[in-house]
């Protein structure tokens, strides 16, 4: 039992990390799309868009998905959570639907109109900012246990400069991510104006991804819990700032074959291990609570009877939807630029 | 009593744009079946407006899902860690549903023009049935919260767990197949609304050609909605009788455990006298209904403690559902009338009443899930957890809430009318029938809409 507690846990953090990529591109591009919309860069907010509109149905999904997993095997924990979380969770459900059904909306204009494109491209600035701010919350302190139940101290969130910092991080992140991987997809549109845009703006972000990430884990103290642990991973974090080097260094690398400089490829791979090694290191380091002190997954986790259940309807629904989503990629992503809104 | 509010509102506004979803993409797709078999171009001009119409309600649908979603644990946390234990699987199961739906709504949407016509059905196709999924396997949550199975409760812990029993648990079958139906009827009817509309301001023969074979098309689902909705309505109904005999009672005002019962319509149930006061009696018609038998023995409200009866006016809730589920037959049986009569344009006053129709639909459907919701109170799970149990504690904040909800679906639903307005003013139906190929004089530009 213990161990399937601590399967299901890193399912479910493996789960985030898939997430944590393909939202960061999915809003970060709606932002880009909001910023290059001026005279002169509308190919890189077109770029941009036409990487928003046929995937942020299927991110939203995954969104879900990690929902109802958190449900399927930590019951207690999506209960703590959904007791705390009432005002957080809330304005951003708010800011999700607006950014979500104004994109939609955009589709029966012919060419969305700056009210649309500021709507969705602020929202979907703050959305993975504000999501990120759940890390703090479950490495403790600003929970209290009342009575019979749990509440979220706002105040001493609100004051917290280490929210802060993991809000930055999650920003930076967000725009970071969203711009390599955007660079290599104007690439591959053979779009060189846009690439070099996107490329800037990634070597702007990555290093300022870095200092707000020391800053939040290292420089201000986290908890005594799991400060050490923190620690203790540190082959994960030199991995991790040794790929994210990788990454800027592919960016910039000169081609001898005439072409603006830089491997974008190679960046969003190098991007990728980068981030990997990072969520493992937090993971691991926080790995025995789910919200210090008051859950831990052994206590918070289902029965195993559901927890099979669960398991068995994931694998077999990734056997739909992972065909599906393969035929989505090679459409939109790895084809020719589709024209945006046909009907 | 706010957070009770708040879901309320969510769910009432989710389910408007998840019928929409539920219905309108097998439209879409019968008509691109029918635009391959009679190779006639209308069709298809058809499913690609129903499309654009269908691309803009997604939004909505999926972020108001979103939100019901996590509003279920935000506002029921005690409600969801039961959900964890024992019916986790169908929202599992429905996330692939979802995905499925997603995935082939973009490719139907954003390349449909660019895949061969067999695939273009294929993904249409999928994209109803990913919709179907998502609406067959919620409702099966809902089933459960009416009547759970699969577990014992000992001593107040549950055990003995068997999450795929709970999962078909009895009352799914009736539940499903009636919200299905429902909603294919729905969406028909309010096409078959537009198209009316439409004919009553032609400019030209092709719009004429156009909203002529709309109006068949979804006349054609929408009779067979309606008359699947009232023989799963009364599937439904008999279940009750059988499995859940209060909310029975409630649903129809019966006080007194009465063989030959009468049925009522309408009318107000009072406590105090224990009568419907006004209400149209049927002799022996309830005791039919329920049992298949006009002497059949039907329990009333007074077999049951009064401490569980749910609020009384479920029963007028219950026969605004009834009279619509009629209203929809009738009006069906007058189209098919004037249909086999050779009417190409039915009469003006028929068309009105289709155009009717469509509003009433979704009044149907909120009052039949806000029947099927208040009529189980006080319990959220039947004979398991009571609403006053399952609701968050963190409630003194849900009042700003609520009222911070009630702007955002505002400004979704307007901007959700404005964008369906702004299609349609950019894409005229002669314009755009003209550039699908089909007929050239478009003298009159078409003011206003015409999604049909
Ligand atoms: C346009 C919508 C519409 C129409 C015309 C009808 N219904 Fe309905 N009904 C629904 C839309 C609906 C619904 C929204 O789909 C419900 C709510 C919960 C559910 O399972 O389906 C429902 C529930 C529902 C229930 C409660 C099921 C439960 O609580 O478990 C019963 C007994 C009926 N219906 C019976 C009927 C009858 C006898 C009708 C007469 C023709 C009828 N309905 C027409
Ligand atoms: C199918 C899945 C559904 C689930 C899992 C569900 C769940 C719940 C829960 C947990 C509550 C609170 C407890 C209660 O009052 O019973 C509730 C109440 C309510 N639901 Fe549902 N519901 C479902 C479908 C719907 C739909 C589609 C509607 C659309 C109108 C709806 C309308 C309401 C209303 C109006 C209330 C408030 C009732 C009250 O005041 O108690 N329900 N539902
Ligand atoms: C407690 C009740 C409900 C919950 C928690 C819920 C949850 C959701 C969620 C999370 C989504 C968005 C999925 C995505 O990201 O794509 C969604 C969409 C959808 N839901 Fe609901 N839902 C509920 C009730 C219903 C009901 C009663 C129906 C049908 C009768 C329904 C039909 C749909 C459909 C068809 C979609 C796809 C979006 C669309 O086409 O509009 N849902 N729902």
């Amino acid at each position: 039992m213990g161990s399937h507690a601590a399967f299901a846990e890193a399912l479910l953090w493996f789960l985030v990390f898939i997430y944590a990529l393909a939202g960061s591109v999915d809003f970060g591009a709606t932002f880009w799309k909001m910023v290059f919309a001026r005279q002169g860069t509308e190919e890189a907010a077109e770029v941009a868009a036409s990487y928003v509109s046929p995937l942020w149905e299927a991110t939203n999904v995954f969104l879900v998905l990690i929902a109802v997993v958190l449900v399927g095997f930590f019951p207690k924990a999506a209960f703590v959570y959904g007791t705390v979380l009432l005002i957080p969770g809330s304005l951003l459900l708010l800011l999700m639907a607006l950014r979500g059904a104004f994109l939609s909306y955009g589709y029966a204009y012919a060419k969305a109109t700056a009210f649309h494109r500021y709507v969705t491209g602020l929202t979907a600035l703050v959305i993975p900012a504000l999501l990120v701010a759940v890390l703090p919350i479950s490495d403790g302190g600003y929970v209290r246990h009342v009575m019979d139940t749990y509440r979220l101290d706002l105040h001493s969130l609100l004051s917290s400069p280490k929210v802060y910092a993991y809000i930055l991080f999650g920003l930076t992140a967000e725009l970071f991510i969203s711009a390599t991987f955007l660079s290599d997809y104007a690439w591959t549109k053979g779009d060189r104006t846009a690439y070099r845009l996107f490329r800037v703006a990634a070597s702007g972000a990555g290093p300022a991804m870095i200092i707000a990430g020391l800053t939040a884990l290292f420089l201000l103290p986290s908890p005594a819990w799991l400060a050490g642990r923190l620690q203790a991973q540190w082959p994960l974090w030199v991995a991790s700032l040794i790929f994210m080097t990788l990454s800027m260094f592919a960016l910039w690398w000169p081609r001898s074959d005439g072409s603006p400089s830089g491997y974008p490829r190679l960046a969003v791979v190098m991007m990728g291990l980068q981030f990997a090694f990072a969520h493992l290191g937090y993971g691991r380091a926080h790995a025995p609570y789910l919200l210090y002190p008051y859950i831990t997954p052994q206590e918070a986790f289902t029965n195993e009877v559901m927890f099979r259940g669960v398991l068995i309807t994931l694998v077999l629904s990734m056997a739909i939807v992972v065909p599906a989503f393969v035929w989505l990629w090679r459409l939109f992503i790895a084809g020719p630029r589709p024209r945006g809104g046909a009907v | 009593m706010w957070s009770r509010a708040l879901f309320g509102m969510s769910l009432g506004f989710h389910i408007v744009f998840a019928t929409v979803g539920v219905g309108l993409p097998l439209m879409v797709a019968l008509a691109e079946v029918l635009a391959l078999r009679r190779q006639d171009p209308y069709y298809r001009a058809m499913a690609r407006r129903w499309a654009a119409a269908f691309s803009v309600f997604l939004g909505a649908g999926v972020v108001s899902g979103t939100i019901v979603a996590v509003q279920l644990s935000l506002l029921w946390p005690t409600f969801m860690r039961i959900v964890g234990q024992i019916i986790a699987l169908p929202f599992a199961i429905e996330v692939s549903a979802f995905f499925i739906e997603a995935v082939f709504t973009v490719i139907y949407v954003l390349a449909g023009h660019m895949i061969p016509a067999g695939w273009r059905i294929f993904s249409a196709f999928a994209v109803a049935l990913g919709a179907a999924g998502s609406a067959v396997l919620i409702t099966d949550v809902n089933a459960f919260m009416n009547t759970p199975t699969g577990f014992r409760l000992e001593g107040g812990q549950l055990t003995d767990i068997h999450p795929w029993r709970a999962m078909f648990n009895p009352s799914m079958p009736s539940e499903i197949s009636h919200v299905l139906a429902t909603a294919y009827m729905t969406v028909a009817f309010v096409l078959a609304g537009f198209a009316c509309w439409g004919l009553g301001r032609v400019t030209s023969d092709e719009v004429r050609a156009y909203h002529a074979r709309a109006l068949s098309l979804s006349m054609a689902v929408a009779s067979a909605g309606a008359f699947l909705t009232a023989l799963t309505g009364d599937g439904s109904g008999k279940f009750l009788a059988a499995v859940q005999p209060l909310k029975f009672a409630a649903a129809e005002g019966l006080f007194r455990t009465t063989s030959h019962a009468p049925l009522v319509i309408g009318g107000f149930p009072d406590a105090v006298t224990q009568t419907v006061r006004g209400g149209i009696e049927v002799p022996g018609m309830l005791s039919w209904l329920a049992t298949g038998n006009r002497n059949g023995t039907v329990l009333g409200l007074q077999e049951f403690p009064r401490s569980e009866w749910p609020p009384l006016f479920v029963h007028l809730l219950f026969d605004v559902m009834v009279v619509i589920g009629g209203l929809a037959l009738f009006v069906s049986a007058l189209y098919w009338f004037f249909r086999l009569r050779r009417f190409s344009v039915p009469p003006h006053g028929l068309r009105t009443a289709v155009m009717a129709m469509g509003p009433l639909m979704f009044l149907g459907i909120e009052a039949g899930w806000v029947f099927a919701e208040i009529g189980r109170q006080p319990w959220t799970i039947t004979g398991l957890l009571k609403t006053s149990d399952a609701v968050t504690s963190s409630s003194a904040y849900v009042t700003p809430l609520f009222f911070l909800f009630l702007g955002l679906y505002a400004v979704l639903a307007a901007g959700a009318a404005f964008a369906l307005r702004r299609y349609v003013v950019t894409h005229p139906l002669p314009d755009f029938l003209h550039a699908a190929g089909l007929g050239v004089h478009h003298a009159v530009a078409v003011k206003g809409g015409e999604l049909g």
